[in-house]
């Protein structure tokens, strides 16, 4: 297993473990404070640094299938990443643009930033596991 | 558009030269095992460099190891 595919089983753990931590949480402050649980997945940077390569390995690190997988995941990433910035701003203009006295919370913006990351970084993540999963029949010799 | 598939015969090579495996491949061509792995299923297709290194370890030319079959005939023939 390639270090970016361990560090994208990392992030997908720590969404997993962010979800669960968010429904735990709302029960003791609502569905606000318990937003907080999501604050795992920042632990998902140190993915890197934890399963780097060894040095005197005679093994390359990466090779050109790697590159190849990493730039699709981070384009369909980006590409979700921005379809999300989009409906998280236009959705709700959609729905109140009637309503010439409707203000929306300037806490509302840094929500829409943390979904846009949160999103990048799941889909960037499902997308590598599913690229190298494909290329991988039995892994035998 | 018609279905290509790139085959290839180095399951069959590397055991002709040595039982040679992946591991041994993948270090003399510079990529990982798993690169090995995928291009003997068919399932990603080397470039054009990797595709010639690797045909010159087992010291042939490339279209002996490597096989471009198209699945469809040309409509204009």
């Amino acid at each position: 297993m390639s270090a970016e595919e361990k560090t994208a089983w990392l992030a997908v753990g720590l969404f997993a473990v962010g979800v669960v931590a968010f429904l735990v949480l709302i029960p003791f402050g609502g569905v606000e404070p318990a937003l907080a649980g999501f604050s795992v997945v920042g632990f998902s940077g140190l993915g890197p640094l934890l399963f780097r390569k060894k040095r005197d390995s005679k093994e390359v690190a990466e090779d050109e299938r790697d590159k190849k997988i990493i730039r699709e995941a981070t384009l369909g990433a980006a590409h979700s990443c921005w379809c999300v910035a989009v409906m998280a701003c236009m959705i709700p203009w959609g729905i109140h643009m009637f309503h010439d006295d409707m203000t929306i919370s300037i806490h509302a913006l840094p929500r829409v930033v943390f979904c846009g990351l949160f999103t990048f970084i799941l889909v960037r993540s499902v997308t590598i596991l599913v690229l190298y999963r494909r290329g991988k029949p039995n892994g035998e010799d | 558009m018609a279905k290509t598939e790139l085959k290839n015969r180095i399951r069959r090579l590397r055991f002709d030269h040595d039982e040679m495996t992946q591991k041994e491949l993948a270090i003399r061509v510079g990529v990982t095992r798993q690169t090995i792995i995928a291009i003997e299923a068919g399932k990603y297709a080397p470039s054009l460099p990797l595709a010639f290194r690797i045909a010159g370890v087992f010291g042939l030319p490339i279209e002996d190891v490597f096989q471009y079959e198209d699945e469809e005939p040309a409509a204009n023939e």
